[in-house]
């Protein structure tokens, strides 16, 4: 392989750590039986922005969420990095709940996916896990289901 | 041969959308139906964050990014100078195992396997990798470029 225009590739190398603004989280509170946290996702869910998604997550539950839901129609794009965030955030909040029950295994989900694009169902069917998430349509119908 | 279609970039995860964008276009360019497209960036996307992440372990390094026709089939060839590695040669994760339970490698390549028609790989002579993924069904009328 030959490489023409050395020296300008060097430029501007970026931290893994930094995080892209391409993903917009919108942040609210709905009310059901339980308190419902509502995260609507806009942009591309992928290397560059799942630790943004996962580090909101974070500081929420930090702040006392326990029931989320994951609005994924405005989803963009969705590579497998966006699926390991989702799986962290269900286990994040899947953990949590057992705590509060003497570590016995609480099998209550706490995490909903509401409406994912065409993108994100494309990834979900191909990695065969639609049976291990929580998928719903409707938010009223998902706020009221926990 | 130069490639009708060429990018090279540094290798980092906030150049990720860039080169989707530039797959996208260069595809449509040559007549790959919509929903293959889509394809295609998945299978990209997840190709260079592995060369992003595990190639050069997330310091940055050359990548080289390619769009041509073979036959009636679109060719994406992702050049590095990483180390060695057979994406092909990763073992496949359980898809069986419970979602909590199943580990994080492998994912990628399946989402690469089941995205496009083919998988191909080479150590270049140079040393790093070429990686090439063909994806059937360009219209009949389009002919090989350059």
């Amino acid at each position: 392989m030959r490489w023409s225009g050395d020296g300008r590739l060097r430029q501007g190398i970026a931290s893994m750590s930094s995080m892209s603004t391409d993903l917009q989280i919108d942040v609210s509170e709905q009310q059901g039986s339980v308190p419902v946290t509502l995260l609507r996702l806009d942009g591309p869910l992928d290397a560059s922005t799942h630790t943004a998604l996962e580090s909101k997550v974070a500081e929420l539950v930090e702040q006392g969420t326990r029931n989320l839901i994951l609005d994924l129609s405005r989803v963009s794009y969705m590579g497998s990095a966006g699926f390991f965030a989702i799986q962290t955030i269900i286990k994040l909040l899947r953990s949590d709940a057992e705590s509060g029950h003497g570590g016995a295994v609480e099998e209550v989900s706490h995490v909903k996916l509401l409406a994912p694009s065409d993108e994100v169902m494309k990834v979900i069917r191909r990695l065969g896990v639609e049976d291990y998430l929580d998928i719903r349509t409707d938010l009223g119908a998902a706020v009221a289901s926990f | 041969m130069e490639k009708p279609f060429s990018l090279e970039i540094e290798a980092t995860l906030e150049n990720l959308k860039r080169v989707r964008e530039f797959v996208k276009d260069a595809a449509a360019a040559l007549g790959l139906p919509a929903q293959a497209i889509g394809d295609v960036e998945l299978a990209v996307d997840e190709a260079v964050t592995n060369v992003v992440v595990h190639g050069y372990g997330g310091e940055g390094g050359r990548l080289r990014v390619e769009v041509d026709t073979e036959d009636a089939a679109l060719a994406v060839y992702i050049s590095d100078e990483a180390p060695p590695y057979d994406p092909r040669q990763t073992a496949a994760p359980d898809l069986s195992a419970p979602l909590e339970d199943r580990p994080i490698g492998g994912v990628g390549v399946l989402l690469i396997q089941k995205s496009v028609d083919e998988v191909r790989h080479r150590v270049n002579m140079q040393g790093g990798n070429q990686l090439t993924l063909i994806k059937k069904g360009l219209a009949r009328d389009v002919e090989g470029v350059g």
